[in-house]
């Protein structure tokens, strides 16, 4: 009984997610920056000439190679899309506190903590999803750009991100899960990402949080030598998520 | 007869106020009728429709439902119960088949099932017509209809209606009465309101609490009887007398005024009162001169302005 309640609440999740566009806007956006990305870095010496030449200035820019274009898809996911998909999902959860369709599914005989995990897995489906869009854009304009891509690297560099996204997308569904407005569950998130992001600067011991994925990622894109700590913590930070959203939604009254 | 919820000495104190919602609460409400809950704004009737569907804590006391004590987080009970809140939004990307399917399924009905129950609950509550609208497109009235026809979908025992009319034009108030009077013999209806006239219009019992504790609780019939011969209506000459009355009235504890018109007064007694000679004289000799008076019976409003007014 409760594995169906769970897939009818996920049925419902994605659906939802499908007729309201935010899960199109999420994946639209994430693809749209992704081909953007080795166009952007393949074209760039050529707009930097144009610039310089209007301006009177000599800038002379190195021949851009597929991993300037990989660098700049790193930085467009992480930057510009992340932010625009935590303003997508800030009220994942807090909107159903909100309007009152939480106290719809409540009142009925659903388990609480089945309607979270529905939650966290539609996400995790809808960021798979984009990064499976994602990577195959961003290998195929690569490839087709710069005439070469080493897959291996970029496959092991595309699973870091990943890791990054679920997480990021982890913290956004967990917020929301904790927050009675929108807005608060916005800037919980947003300050989550900015600590995520800039923490790595000054925290010494970043290498073995979950902070140190994208990190990671520009390791495996260099063939480097991967360290798996940052992994290990993520899959707790992950897990801490979901537990803490269990919890804090199994004390939530409605008011 | 079976009381199919019984509230015994129910305490809720919110964290960020000093009374309590609920002061030791004691309420019983029996098996198939249909019981209006009354109270002014913020005597606790909200708060008590959602302890007793789950859907909040209480600090004490104990709430029983069809037998079985409840405690939040409790999900079987759920299956004996249906709740249609206040201004209760329901997944608007639905269509109304789609919501009344989605709720069958949860309470374990098959993809068939589900199908049979949101077709026969649409047409129950007269939305057959519109079942494959999105629900956003719904008026007031259809969007209540529907969110009583989601709440019987799982054939409750009891089932909950916080505020059903509030939100509507006499119109969408109408349709959503008499929807819920054509239910009235498939379960128990709990119906919190403070629309006086819909309570007299549909239910059996009621129960009045302020402050949140319980003032009264009897049959509607009951209640109007026991106050009815205790009413008195009575109009003045001019707006002078109409002072002297209202001064007159000040230190008189045998009864309460309840002002209905422009130059009327509906005074209820609180002792029993056959012989109205008296208390006429009294105002007469007073030097207050009476147009008219009249022996009427009490309406559920007087005796709920009676009851709840401090």
């Amino acid at each position: 009984m409760d594995i169906k309640i769970y897939f009818l609440l996920l049925q419902k999740e994605i659906r939802e997610l499908i007729l309201t566009q935010k899960g199109i806007a999420f994946i639209a956006i994430f693809a749209f920056f992704s081909a953007v990305s080795p166009i952007s870095a393949f074209f760039m010496p050529e707009i930097m000439k144009s610039i310089s030449e209007t301006q009177n200035l000599q800038i002379i820019l190195p021949e851009p190679t597929w991993l300037d274009s990989i660098q700049q898809y790193i930085k467009n996911i992480t930057q510009i899309c992340t932010f625009i998909a935590i303003i997508i999902f800030m009220g994942f959860i807090t909107k159903e506190k909100e309007t009152g369709t939480l106290v719809f599914l409540f009142v009925k005989p659903v388990k609480r903590f089945l309607y979270i995990l529905s939650k966290y897995t539609a996400i995790t489906i809808f960021v798979n999803l984009s990064a499976i869009v994602n990577t195959v854009v961003v290998y195929a304009l690569t490839y087709y750009l710069f005439g070469k891509i080493d897959f291996i690297a970029f496959i092991k560099m595309s699973f870091f991100i990943w890791v990054y996204l679920i997480i990021i997308m982890y913290s956004v569904v967990f917020f929301s899960s904790l927050c009675k407005s929108q807005i608060i569950s916005g800037v919980f998130s947003f300050g989550f990402y900015m600590l995520f992001s800039l923490a790595g600067g000054f925290l010494s011991s970043s290498e073995y949080l979950p902070m140190g994925v994208l990190e990671q990622a520009t390791v495996a894109l260099q063939n480097g030598s991967i360290n798996l700590w940052p992994l290990l913590s993520s899959l707790v930070l992950i897990l801490s998520f979901v537990v803490l959203s269990i919890l804090f939604i199994n004390k939530w009254e409605a008011k | 007869m079976r009381k199919i919820i019984i509230c015994q000495n129910l305490i809720k104190q919110y964290k960020e106020e000093k009374k309590p919602a609920l002061d030791n609460l004691n309420l019983e409400v029996p098996e198939n009728c249909i019981f209006g809950f009354l109270g002014p704004n913020g005597a606790g009737k909200t708060t008590t429709i959602k302890i007793l569907t789950g859907l909040m804590n209480y600090n004490s006391g104990t709430v029983i439902i069809d037998d079985e004590i409840i405690l939040p987080h409790k999900t079987d009970f759920r299956k004996k119960i249906g709740y249609l809140g206040q201004d209760q939004r329901m997944f608007e990307w639905m269509t109304g088949i789609e919501l009344l399917k989605f709720t069958a399924r949860i309470f374990g009905q098959s993809d068939s099932e589900a199908k049979k129950s949101a077709e026969k609950y649409l047409e129950i509550s007269g939305l057959s017509a519109a079942a494959n609208k999105k629900i956003k497109a719904y008026s007031g009235g259809m969007k209540q209809r529907l969110g009583i026809a989601q709440a019987l979908i799982g054939n409750p025992k009891i089932l909950f209606l916080d505020e059903p009319t509030s939100a509507l034009d006499p119109i969408g108030r109408k349709e959503v009465l008499d929807f819920i009077y054509t239910i009235r013999n498939d379960c128990t209806i709990f119906m919190c309101t403070h629309i006086l006239a819909d309570v007299e219009r549909v239910c059996d019992y009621v129960a009045i609490i302020n402050d949140g504790k319980l003032i009264e609780q009897n049959s509607i019939s009951n209640i109007k009887s026991k106050y009815s011969s205790k009413l008195l209506e009575i109009s003045f000459l001019n707006n002078e007398d109409i002072a002297k009355f209202i001064s007159y009235s000040q230190n008189n504890s045998d009864y309460s005024i309840n002002e209905n018109k422009d130059i009327s007064f509906r005074i209820i007694f609180n002792r029993e009162v056959t012989d109205y000679n008296e208390f006429l004289k009294s105002i007469v000799n007073a030097g207050i001169k009476i147009k008219s008076f009249a022996v009427k019976e009490a309406t559920l409003e007087d005796v709920f302005v009676k009851l709840t007014s401090k």
